[in-house]
């Protein structure tokens, strides 16, 4: 639809369009009082921008009530403290094995810290957001079996353990950092497939190791 | 423990950050976190990364409209605050600078994947098919929708002057731009919008659902 064209601005020494640029701040409340004085004359004789003023409400009201949060994974943090500590410098990394591949899984890394928390996933409250995410969260309800390999454990360890006293524990199970630690210090870790026992026992042996417990689904803690 | 990373996978639920008018916006120490980040502190890194999260991931996701990228744009974000805490002259609001940051980010992050338009292939002042537009709007939220026929650009401008409630010059030094790009790339993004969501043209209320 085009508008009508405006016929009201004869009395501006501004042109039309000119207002028309400043009504966006001019619903956000951020032009300065002179502007604001100028509009407010321009609106007075001119429907168009008048009319455009109350959809620059909508719009705005728009905005401001859409919900455009993600889900995004929990070990955020720890990935950037990993880069600037140059740990995660050897591409591809874990990080990478893990981090880019799909929206799969992405949200696979939250529903793994989820499952671990014994959180049920609120899929029904999921409806109604944007379809690429509402269609990954139905994959994810239909295959929460293969979301992680059997050779993936979590790990959590004391709040005090050092960064080397952890490197030292994984280290002996050979163990691959695939994400963590999350705010409860619990890194996901994969281990050698055929050792997956071996290498719970020899975590849980451990100081500082709180648990160690395959993280597939049905083998939980 | 595990209680405590269950409230964080359902933070997700928690309602959006709100809208803030720049100009009233304190602060809130902000300046001296990235004075002290500026010093390779990590703690106060990480105060500084739980307190803009949400925020970032909000931002990112409007301007690029694509879910797997959020994360990996957060981290370069981030990244460049570790990196350029130390040389940033505090010249705006912490927050008008990291939105500068995000979004380079993510435009850089929409360059690589090539896309520099809206999902029509309009761009600044690009027309599309509007009958694909009406259908898809019967789907899907009214604005969702919009803002896909939208670029990258538009989006990170409208989002800045809506949500975040920036004054143009504000928006000019986060998209470092000149005043007047910023004027006009609002404006066409609104003509843009209007074409594709009619009830926004303000003839008649529209239906409000
Ligand atoms: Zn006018």
């Amino acid at each position: 639809m085009t508008k009508q064209s405006d016929t009201s601005t004869m009395n501006a020494s501004f042109p039309h369009q000119e207002f028309s640029e400043l009504l966006p701040f001019y619903v956000n409340g951020t032009l300065g009082d002179a502007e604001r004085a100028a509009l407010d004359e321009h609106l007075r004789g001119c429907l168009t921008c008048r009319a455009e003023l109350a959809g620059e409400q909508r719009l705005m009201q728009a905005f401001r009530s859409s919900d455009a949060e993600q889900q995004v994974a929990d070990d955020g943090f720890e990935r950037v403290m990993a880069r600037v500590r140059g740990s995660a410098a050897q591409p591809p990394s874990a990080w990478r094995r893990w981090g880019r591949r799909s929206v799969q899984h992405a949200v696979r890394r939250v529903a793994m810290v989820a499952m671990l928390a014994g959180v049920m996933f609120g899929i029904a409250h999921m409806q109604g957001r944007v379809g690429l995410v509402e269609q990954s969260f139905h994959t994810l309800s239909q295959d929460r079996g293969s979301v992680v390999g059997a050779d993936v454990l979590y790990v959590a360890f004391d709040a005090q353990a050092s960064m080397a006293a952890i490197k030292d524990a994984l280290a002996t199970v050979k163990g691959d950092v695939v994400s963590g630690p999350n705010r409860d210090n619990v890194f996901t870790v994969r281990v050698p497939a055929s050792e997956v026992a071996t290498a719970v026992d020899t975590l849980k042996a451990r100081s500082g190791v709180k648990f160690a417990a395959p993280a597939a689904p049905g083998a939980a803690p | 423990m595990a209680s405590s990373a269950g409230h964080n996978i359902l933070k997700f639920r928690a309602p959006p950050a709100q809208p803030v008018d720049a100009s009233a916006r304190d602060d809130d120490g902000d300046w001296q976190l990235i004075e002290r980040i500026g010093r390779g502190d990590a703690p106060a890194f990480e105060v500084f990364y739980k307190r803009y999260r949400r925020y970032l991931e909000r931002f990112v996701y409007q301007v690029t409209r694509r879910q797997e990228l959020v994360d990996d744009v957060i981290n370069e974000v981030m990244l460049a605050v570790w990196q350029q805490a130390a040389r940033t002259e505090r010249l705006a609001l912490a927050s008008t600078w990291l939105l500068g940051i995000a979004n380079f980010k993510s435009l850089q992050a929409m360059r690589k994947l090539g896309i520099t338009r809206g999902s029509d292939g309009s761009m600044d002042e690009g027309s599309g098919d509007d009958s694909l537009a009406q259908r898809e709007l019967e789907q899907d939220n009214l604005l969702n929708v919009a803002l896909r026929h939208l670029s990258p650009e538009q989006r990170a401008a409208m989002e800045l002057v809506y949500f975040h409630g920036l004054h143009y010059q504000d928006i000019a030094k986060v998209m470092d731009c000149p005043e007047n790009t910023v004027k006009t790339r609002i404006f066409h993004a609104r003509k843009r919008l209007r074409e594709v969501w009619p009830q926004l043209s303000g003839e008649q209320a529209g239906t409000s659902e």
